[in-house]
């Protein structure tokens, strides 16, 4: 009996064993048991999936327009590679960048690899809208306003891309082949800026039509003013005019009433903004600060930022001597803006003579200029990606290379009737192409866009040639030599 | 694998037997005559057992008429007889004098030391307690060959770092603790008393059960167990140390009148009066003379023939050689196990350690760095503003914090005897940790770069609960000539992590009742938290087959499944096959056993995973913070996008290891030695490499991939002899050593700066280590000094750097380019030691026994990171004082400079880190049994004992053996807390 006890006892144990082992092995063969994504972080797996996470991956993509690196890799180097810049900052500051004015630098220096990296950066937010929301169930006029402000900055940043580097890869998704080779330049107009901007423009809600709180996202207008800029670049002017006359027409937009204005505070959001990089001067990165003008602003006392992109000589030869822009562009030792004298930088010499010739004198680049006393107001500072004066420049150029002078002429001279110069009247076409682009560098000046539109209009070796530009080479930035090593792909740009 | 194990189970189901007889008897000893408990009695067919008594008497009921019993004993021949029919069966068992049964611990089981193909050593609890420390580990330095116990610092209560046979991975390279069968990190809350051995498994073979967490290496701790005394009453043991601990050296640096000498030299006219300048010795402020260390330990043990059980409670208490830093802690341990039935036992092994601690002011480079010439105090009492970093005196003195931990590990085990050889085993193992920590930084103002405006507080706490279901079947088998047994389980693992941290500033009062963080809206609170689950499923088995105690096979095979793993690499498979050969077995060694009692061959192959790795980086995160500023009012507004794109093929390292060994043991065991080469290769290494930028990653990112490959080779040994002299002398010498070579072998798929690593920061910019192909992990890496630029003649025609003068180091142009510039850095140093060794001696007297320890290593550089980073003016070494005066004088030491090219990362700041120490020495003196019996005790000794009484080494700092938990940046002195020297006096009573 004793023994038949055992016995039993034995059978419930080797029962307990073996269901013991039964569950470890649903324990162990359960996929779930070696699920553990990481805690308190989201993974792409699951995001976006809800409009509530669509519109956090809408706007994640702005947030890439206030890094650092997406404007040239932190300093405005295509500034400093124009007429209308040097380095700036005091001499040892940065000297690396030097090699930007002289046209020295090589395909291993450390800006344009940023610059580079950044800009795909920027597309891959892009991408994580265009790709998963469609996915997504909510609202279609919401889901089609969501795509049209990706495919919008998709544009902005491949437009950055083909300014810079020519061909380059041609990245449509999240998932892109690690050795991608370059695109013709080309194909990344026809297949994805234009086709992105023509759907933007027809899918985004005007500037008057979004509420005011979303003032800051990408609109129509700003889609057809970005778009009448694309086909300046490709000569497509019959378009480039139309787009713009879009724009002109579309009683959105006009010019500040004071052209300083359309750079202060209080033009942010105004009526001459068409897009422009909302930021608050609390720091960089999550804080909603932008480090663009703190590169560029006031160096030593008043203490605003590095000083880097100083006006040239030539910059301000160009202006006439009655132009109020002058003064309203370049900041001045001595000056006093906004109740702040402007002494300057001790490290900086006031003037700088090579040869006995002056070559450049302490000043700085007022269309960063934030009133205040810190360095941090200039964090503070919106970024102008578009602005109403550039497409009126737009459409004057455009007009005149269409055989319309007179066009032409009504809306450069907005520009100059702002400012309260005489109008211009000539109507010979070149000499009124060439007044246009005079024209263009003065209101555009320290903009980033005098040396683009050298090399777009090809006059960049007769202006830049003095300065070390080489024809057939600095049309474009070379791919980075990094990226070449990681991408055995590439193939780098003749000439570099 | 799973219906097949049911089917055994419930195949059992249908055994029944039915006549029963019961046999008893009595066994002993059969050269002394004395009874043996213990001793296991089978019963062959009727598969029953039991184990003697204390007085060696037994009884088993048995089923089966023609059975034959078993008798098998530690240390004994086993003997089998036919029951015949007999109902006593007294039998006397023959001591086995090739000790060819004595078993060692390996994973998940014991196994015959005779029958191990793997490379193991076990090291006992008598050398465990050797060394006063709070890590049981500390008392491994220099007794297990191959293994390296480093100090990252000094710091009471801190754990040393450990590897095995070199560094295999440039990610996490600490070794695997099993403890009774639980996985832990670290082993610093066991009391070394509470500890029967530590068996480090080293070899393929030996590590192929842990799979993906075996390749740095596995220590199995095992926990005292009761045992069975020979009265049959409970043990009580206590053990008390009382030790003095005493910083073993200061750094030479320089007085105050020949700081003000040099300084004058940089700065002429400094020092006015160098005769009266203040000679400040920072060292003798900032250590106490000595700190006192205390460890008590009791226990309760005892085991009747059917339970035993072990309880141990110990107090230990360290305090620094920095003023206001120790550790202390209470230790709990809890081992029984009981025998339900004939055939069930189940069992519980439990620790629990409460600790806190108040961790150093970081003041030992602030000492190195303050000017001599300085004094502490102002007039007035106050703490004096001291040029060169600040006053080391003041930074200890507002230094504020505690650590409180409770920690927890333990395991509820049940096993059952089924068939004949077959036994289940269930074991639920679980560790827990709780731990929280308090800084505090009050207001104060010693001068202007030494003051804090705001009070300062900070709070965290973490948790960890791990649990560990592990299910095994065991199997054993004698057949004639063959032994066969085997094991196969499954086993799933969960760990769990969560931490809080948080911090404010500005508290209302300094008070340490008012350091909490306040409630309510505080614009200076920030608060963190972070979580991570991890879980691991596996399957293991192993086999192990002995033919004729001559030939020896051993085959392991471990699949695990980790989350830790990228989802497209969910399961790796980790196995190893031995074999050994028992040469003195052999026919043809016949007539040679009188003088060889062993002698064997090993081999192993397999291979093993690393699974601490980066493995969050398999994922592509969403980042918050991807805010956007929108409105006429600037409104930041939430946004949300993808970081760094993920690897999902992400998985552990793999290492690959052949080990060959030897043993032999001649002239009557007393001398023994085991040799083993080994080579093991690491593939596989997690590595960041930077993208090509269209992947849209962003500057400066990278991302994780399964990449690089290194290599660690090397021979071990390890030489014992024992003799007892007739005239009541015995002693021991044993001696061992292990060398290393450590090459990487491969980085990176992709070109760029993911192909070599740099690291080694030392806070200033510069980087002096450089992971490369062709060198060990983290090499040292800067300019090579060949002396000292005379004149203006040899710096004009010597490659300089800019700003390079007369005087300066010379540098040497490596490449030859005829210009000096970074690519003329290059190697000059590594961590990893080429050999470490150890040796000890100890002899005894009758009551007395003596015991010296020493250890060293050889070959191990550090670079001097306190004396090459100078952002202001700090104090010197002394060998500034013999610096460069003119053409001639000095081709080593440069001119005196604050900074500037003397302080590039060069060969400078290399040192010699190999230094011969003796570990321990200890004298203790056991009482006699006489003088015992009268105060009824049944063991008692007395011992003084010293440890790391004496280290030669060149290296001008505290400690020699530095080693960072960091591969990558290993063996860069910072100004670590020194390692001290002990003087114990200690007791072990029983009773």
């Amino acid at each position: 009996m004793k023994n038949l006890n055992t016995h039993i006892f034995v059978c419930k144990v080797l029962m307990v064993a073996a269901i013991t082992l039964v569950l470890a092995t649903i324990h162990g063969c359960s996929k779930d048991f070696l699920d553990n994504p990481p805690q308190g972080f989201l993974t792409n797996a699951i995001f976006p999936e809800n409009a509530a996470q669509a519109q956090l991956a809408v706007n994640g993509m702005y947030a890439d327009l206030r890094q650092w690196n997406l404007y040239y890799g932190g300093y405005p180097i295509v500034d400093m590679m124009s007429d209308d810049a040097v380095k700036g900052s005091n001499p040892g500051d940065g000297a690396g960048l030097r090699q930007f004015e002289e046209f020295t630098f090589s395909a291993d220096i450390g800006e344009i690899a940023n610059w580079y990296t950044t800009l795909y950066e920027a597309i891959k937010s892009t991408h994580v809208v265009i790709e998963k929301v469609p996915e997504i169930e909510m609202d279609q006029a919401t889901k089609d306003k969501h795509i049209a402000q990706a495919r919008f900055l998709r544009a902005l940043h491949y437009f950055s891309l083909v300014r810079g580097f020519g061909d380059v890869p041609k990245v449509i998704n999240l998932t892109p082949d690690p050795g991608m080779p370059r695109s013709p330049k080309a194909e990344i107009y026809n297949e994805i800026i234009i086709p992105d901007l023509l759907f933007a423009s027809d899918n985004l809600p005007s500037k008057s039509e979004w509420a005011s709180a979303d003032l800051g996202r990408a609109t129509k207008g700003a889609a057809q003013a970005l778009l009448a800029k694309v086909y300046l670049y490709r000569g497509d002017f019959t378009n480039a005019e139309l787009m713009a006359m879009e724009v002109v027409n579309s009683q959105e937009y006009d010019l500040e009433f004071d052209f300083s204005s359309a750079f202060l505070p209080l033009g942010e959001f105004g009526i001459e903004s068409i897009f422009e990089v909302g930021a608050v001067p609390f720091g960089a990165g999550a804080t909603g600060g932008n480090q663009f003008a703190n590169t560029q602003s006031v160096r030593g006392d008043p203490n605003r930022g590095w000083g880097f992109n100083r006006p040239t000589l030539d910059l301000m030869a160009a202006y006439e001597p009655n132009d109020p822009r002058l003064d309203a562009t370049i900041i001045f030792l001595g000056e006093i803006l906004d109740g702040v004298p402007i002494i300057g930088d001790l490290s900086t010499p006031d003037s700088t003579f090579v040869d006995g010739e002056l070559t450049e004198i302490e000043c700085y680049n007022q269309k960063v200029w934030v009133p205040g006393f810190t360095t941090e107001e200039p964090f503070g500072y919106n970024v102008k990606e578009l602005r109403y004066a550039e497409v009126l420049l737009i459409a004057a150029e455009a007009m005149n290379k269409n055989g319309n002078s007179g066009g032409a002429l009504l809306q450069l001279n907005k520009l100059r009737q702002r400012v309260g110069i005489a109008d211009i009247t000539a109507t010979d076409p070149d000499a009124l192409h060439e007044l246009i682009m005079l024209e263009r560098r003065r209101e555009m000046a320290l903009e980033q866009e005098r040396f683009f539109d050298l090399v777009r209009t090809g006059m960049a070796a007769e202006v830049l040639g003095p300065y070390g530009f080489i024809a057939g080479k600095h049309e474009t930035f070379p791919i980075p030599s990094s990226e070449i090593a990681l991408n055995p792909g590439l193939v780098q740009t003749p000439g570099w | 694998m799973v219906r097949t194990l049911l089917t055994f189970l419930f195949g059992l189901i249908g055994i029944v037997s039915t006549a029963q007889t019961t046999i008893t008897g009595e066994i002993k000893d059969a050269s002394t005559n004395e009874t043996l408990p213990g001793v296991t009695v089978y019963s062959n067919a009727s598969r029953a057992g039991t184990a003697s008594d204390i007085s060696g008497k037994y009884s088993l009921t048995i089923q089966a008429q023609d059975d034959s019993l078993t008798f098998s004993y530690i240390g004994y021949k086993a003997q089998t007889v036919a029951t015949a029919g007999r109902t006593t069966i007294n039998i006397a068992l023959l001591p086995d004098m090739k000790m060819l049964d004595e078993f060692v611990i390996v994973g998940y089981g014991t196994q015959r030391k005779s029958d191990l193909t793997g490379a193991i050593s076990t090291v006992g609890s008598e050398e465990i307690t050797k060394v006063p420390a709070s890590n049981p580990m500390q008392a491994m330095q220099g007794k297990v060959s191959g293994l390296q116990v480093g100090a990252a610092s000094g710091a009471p209560g801190s754990s040393p770092v450990v590897r095995l046979r070199g560094v295999g991975t440039f990610n996490d390279a600490s070794v695997l603790y099993v403890v009774d069968g639980v996985f832990t990190n670290d082993i610093n809350f066991l009391s070394s008393n509470d500890i029967e051995s530590m068996t480090v498994l080293k070899d393929a073979s030996a590590t192929a059960l842990y799979g993906s967490r075996g390749a740095n290496g596995v220590i199995v701790v095992t926990t005292k167990k009761g045992t069975i005394s020979d009265d049959g009453k409970p043990r009580f043991q206590f053990d008390a140390e009382y030790s003095i601990q005493r910083l073993n050296k200061k750094i030479d640096l320089l007085s105050g009148p020949e700081f003000a000498q040099v300084i004058n030299v940089i700065n002429p006219g400094t020092f006015n009066n160098i005769s009266r300048v203040p000679d400040t010795d920072w060292q003798d402020l900032i250590f106490r003379d000595s700190a006192p260390m205390q460890s008590y330990n009791f226990s309760l043990s005892g085991a009747s023939d059917k339970n035993q059980y072990y309880l141990g409670l110990g107090y230990f208490k360290q305090e620094g050689i920095i003023p206001d830093s120790d550790y202390e802690r209470v230790t709990v341990k809890i081992n029984n196990q009981y025998e339900l039935t004939d055939k069930i036992r189940a069992g519980l092994s439990m620790i629990a350690t409460p600790s806190r601690s108040h961790g150093a002011a970081n003041v030992v480079a602030n000492a190195y760095r303050a000017w001599p010439t300085e004094v502490p105090y102002n007039e007035d009492g106050s703490f004096a503003d001291v040029l060169g970093g600040g006053n080391p005196l003041a930074s200890i003195e507002y230094n504020n914090n505690e650590t409180n931990t409770l920690l927890s590990l333990g395991n509820l085990y049940a096993e059952i005897d089924f068939f004949e050889g077959f036994t289940a085993k269930t074991s639920l193992g679980y560790e827990v940790e709780y731990s929280s920590f308090t800084g505090f930084t009050p207001v104060f103002d010693v001068g202007p770069l030494q003051e804090n405006v705001s009070s300062d507080l900070s709070k965290s706490t973490f948790q960890r609960f791990n649990w560990l279901w592990e299910n095994t079947i065991a199997y054993q088998k004698e057949i004639k000539k063959h032994r066969f047994d085997a094991l196969a389980g499954i086993t799933s693992q969960q760990n769990r992590f969560e931490g809080l941290g948080a911090s404010t500033q500005y508290l209302i009062d300094e008070d340490p009742n008012l350091w909490y963080i306040p409630a309510g809206d505080n614009e200076f609170l920030t608060a963190s938290n972070g979580a991570e689950t991890t879980s691991i499923a596996s399957y293991l088995f192993r086999v192990n087959y002995t033919f004729d105690n001559r030939f020896l096979f051993t085959g392991n095979y471990r699949r695990d499944g980790s989350s830790k793993f990228g989802v497209n690499n969910r399961y790796g498979n980790f196995g190893s096959v031995a074999v050994g050969w028992n040469l003195m077995n052999e026919s043809f060694m016949d007539g040679l056993q009188r003088k060889i009692q062993k002698l064997k061959i090993r081999g192993s192959y397999g291979t093993v995973g690393n699974e601490k790795i980066r493995w969050d980086r398999q994922y592509t995160l969403v980042q918050n913070g991807q805010n956007v500023v929108l409105g006429p009012g600037e409104t930041l507004v939430t946004g949300a996008s993808y970081g760094v794109t993920g690897n999902p093929d992400l998985r552990w390292e793999t290492t690959e290891q052949i080990n060959i060994g030897f043993e032999f043991g001649v002239f009557d065991d007393r001398l023994t030695g085991e040799m083993d080469y080994y080579n093991k290769t690491t593939s596989d290494i997690l590595l960041d490499l930077q993208n090509p930028g269209h992947l849209g990653n962003g500057a400066f990112q990278f991302t994780t991939y399964n990449a690089a490959e290194v290599r660690n080779s090397g021979f071990e040994f390890l030489l014992n002899w024992k003799d007892d002299l007739k005239n009541g002398i015995y002693y021991e010498v044993g001696v061992l050593g292990a060398t290393v070579k450590n090459e990487v072998l491969k980085m990176g798929q992709l070109a760029g700066s993911g192909s070599t690593i740099s690291a080694g920061a030392l806070g200033n910019g510069q980087l002096v280590t450089l992971t490369q192909v062709g060198g060990p992990i983290g090499a040292f890496y800067g300019y090579q000094v060949i002396g000292v630029i005379q004149d203006e003649g040899e710096l004009a025609s010597s490659p300089t750097l800019p700003n390079q003068q007369v005087g300066d180091l010379k540098f040497a142009d490596t490449n030859g380019d005829g210009i000096l510039n970074e690519q003329d850095m290059t190697q000059i140093g590594s961590n990893i030691p080429d050999f470490i060794y150890g040796f000890n001696i100890n002899v005894g007297y009758k009551g007395f026994s003596l015991g010296l320890d020493f250890n060293g290593q050889v070959g191990n550089e550090l670079y001097n990171g306190k004396d090459a980073v100078r952002p202001n003016q700090y104090n010197y070494e002394a060998n500034v004082a013999d610096h460069w005066t003119g053409p001639g004088t000095s081709n080593t030491e440069p001119r005196p400079t604050a900074s500037g090219v003397n302080y590039n990362q060069s060969e400078r700041f290399i040192q010699d880190g190999s230094f011969f120490r003796l570990r321990t020495a200890t004298l203790a003196y056991e009482l006699p049994e006489s003088l015992l019996q009268k105060v009824k005790l049944r063991k008692a000794s007395i011992y003084v004992r010293g440890t790391n009484l004496f280290t030669f080494t060149e290296y001008t700092g505290y400690t020699p053996e530095i080693v960072s938990s960091n591969v990558l940046s290993s063996g860069i002195d910072m100004g670590i807390y020194p390692v001290t020297s002990i003087y114990s006096i200690g007791l072990n009573l029983s009773f």
